[in-house]
């Protein structure tokens, strides 16, 4: 391919017929390519022939925006997250739409398509982009199968809303426990508790609870109260704990196709399991977790990123809203989720082979989200759907050097396309809540690789971590 | 892959008539096989690695060798001239360069030369 049709307004139709070998790009009035965009969007088309469309990073009234790889649910809450966007002209023939139309990359997620995303800046705007409107939004959200509505909160904040009378589909819900009190005292109540009654909430007829418990359990858990929840007692083989191997088993014994896998120090909000549930409309959707808060507010999960082999939790110890403007509260692909609430597929979760046992504690959630990305689904974080997660409760958060052993022979070094090749590793692992920090590129370069959404395992290099520039202070000069 | 994860269940749960056991074991069987392909891109990508660098060393290995051809023919045409002969030519060259010598001296001493060299100290130009 050497054709690139720059199309700028005025334009109702694009440029040319499915004969056409080109591939066109809509700007509006206040944009322009960058000065490598050309190049760089013509050599993604000729080495992938299967891509349909290219989009890159973009500079707003001077300020880069560094974009993560293709996601067909951010589009949902940002429906300009890949605008700019490079189409083949063929594919534009195909799909019966125009270069200039705001819904095109919503019709491309309908039609599963290739897009690939350029981690370098294609192109500068005075403004941003403007995207689909929410009434295509909605028409999108019918035509994916998501029985929710797309409402928009203030200028630029869109979240879909299940509607209120939404049954939802039948959904189990496996929580291994070791009936752990919440706080030292005779009178705690144990967090599997707080956890049932926060599932009694949503008040829904169809849930199915099963409680997975070994020898370790404190007391007798034939006394649990449920919150008035149907609850199935499952008891555990006799040996060391391996929760891979309880979740497992809850998940063998579970009577829904839908299967939520949750911690007992996990509390659910109101409409959490709708929101989250409402995303296997779309066939294509794998697996969804939530937006997990530490009992303080602060976030403690909010999906997975991936960094030279190491799964870290970005906006950790963040306030909810302080991840707005770095796009953490948007529903959006993700590499991977918290097992501690991750909602799937019963006939998926047994197609892979369930949590593996050989990581009993650490590495199984995410490995778990890597077999099913594999598998052909995707991986999503709605943080609309928000728990409060007492962590690690009944555990340390040591990671033994066996597990990541085991988890770096398995994988390797596993590229997240999520995440642009100009973020960076934090460097102090006390201050947790630095792992925030790779949303602050630490060099800025333009990669003219296109990436897709593919997760390929590579030979693991472990890197030197990066060590943060201390800005200037008085002091120093 | 360490852990033995790939010694068969013993005893081999086909002769059980435990549904969960053998359905457990199902679900270990598939992660084990999707962990083993995931673990084979590893080591493929691992061995591609390999062979680049093994292509990278015997380019160098290459390079390694033509200079070594290229200093051994140096060698060879040093040894073509007898002492004798390389004497001669150093005695040669050591009068070019006294004859270029001599040449400069004189020409600096040229009256056209220290003029023009006066007028470029007065234009401040040296």
């Amino acid at each position: 391919m050497h054709l690139l049709h720059v199309v700028s307004p005025p334009v109702d139709r694009s440029p040319c017929d499915q004969d056409c070998d080109g591939a066109a790009i809509y700007l509006s009035a206040a944009g322009r390519l960058s000065e490598i965009a050309q190049n760089a969007i013509l050599n993604a088309f000729a080495q992938r022939p299967d891509a349909d469309a290219v989009y890159g990073d973009i500079e707003i009234a001077g300020r880069t925006l560094k974009r993560p790889a293709w996601s067909p649910t951010r589009l949902i809450g940002e429906p300009a997250a890949c605008l700019p966007l490079a189409a083949r002209c063929s594919t534009l023939a195909r799909i019966g739409c125009t270069i200039s139309d705001p819904a095109l990359p919503l019709r491309l997620a309908e039609t599963r398509a290739t897009v690939l995303h350029v981690p370098a800046v294609l192109s500068r705007h005075a403004v941003a982009p403007e995207g689909a409107d929410i009434e295509k939004i909605n028409s999108h959200l019918a035509k994916i199968g998501i029985t929710a509505t797309a409402v928009e909160e203030g200028s630029s904040d869109r979240f879909l809303q299940v509607p209120a009378n939404s049954f939802g589909p039948p959904l189990s819900i496996v929580i291994p426990t070791a009936g752990q009190a919440l706080d030292e005292g005779p009178e705690s109540a144990r967090a599997v508790e707080h956890c049932l009654a926060s599932i009694a909430t949503a008040r829904r007829q169809d849930i199915e609870v099963i409680l997975v418990v070994g020898d370790e359990y404190q007391g007798d858990p034939e006394e649990i109260s449920t919150g008035g929840l149907a609850v199935r007692l499952l008891r555990r083989r006799p040996g060391s704990f391996n929760f891979s191997s309880a979740c497992n088993q809850g998940i063998l014994a579970a009577r829904n196709e839908l299967v939520l896998l949750l911690n007992d120090d996990v509390e659910m909000d109101s409409g959490a399991l709708d929101a989250m549930a409402v995303h296997f409309g779309d066939f294509s959707v794998g697996a969804v977790g939530a937006l997990l808060r530490y009992p303080d507010g602060t976030v403690q999960h909010a999906g997975l990123v991936m960094d030279n082999g190491h799964p870290l939790h970005p906006f950790l110890g963040w306030r909810p809203a302080d991840c707005r403007p770095h796009g953490g509260t948007v529903a959006r692909d993700v590499i991977a989720v918290t097992g501690a609430c991750l909602m799937s597929r019963r006939s998926l979760l047994l197609a892979v082979g369930g949590l593996s046992t050989m990581l009993p504690l650490s590495f199984n959630d995410v490995d778990l989200c890597l077999k099913i990305r594999r598998h052909g689904h995707r991986v999503i974080v709605e943080p609309t759907a928000t728990a409060m997660h007492h962590e690690s409760l009944s555990r340390t958060a040591e990671i033994f050097d066996w597990e990541w052993q085991r988890w770096i022979e398995r994988w390797g070094e596993v590229a997240d396309p999520w995440y642009h090749p100009d973020y960076y590793r934090p460097d102090i692992a006390l201050e947790l809540h630095l792992n925030a920090d790779h949303l602050e590129p630490y060099a800025q370069h333009d990669h003219f690789e296109p990436r897709d959404t593919a997760i390929v395992p590579a030979a693991y290099h472990p890197r030197p971590l990066r060590t943060r520039e201390r800005p200037p202070c008085e002091e120093d000069s | 892959m360490r852990g033995g994860q790939l010694t068969p269940t013993d005893p081999d749960p086909i002769d059980t008539s435990d549904v969960e056991e053998l359905r457990t074991e199902t679900l270990r069987l598939r992660d084990l096989s999707l962990g083993l392909v995931s673990r084979a891109e590893v080591l493929t990508d691992r061995v591609s690695e390999l062979e680049t660098a093994l292509r990278h060393s015997e380019q160098a290995h290459r390079n390694l060798n033509q200079a070594h051809d290229d200093l051994n023919q140096a060698h060879h045409e040093l040894e073509r001239y007898s002492e004798a002969e390389i004497k001669e030519h150093q005695r040669i060259i050591a009068e070019l360069q006294q004859a270029n010598q001599a040449l400069h001296t004189e020409l600096r001493r040229h009256p056209i030369i220290r003029i023009g060299r006066a007028i470029a100290r007065r234009f401040r130009l040296i």
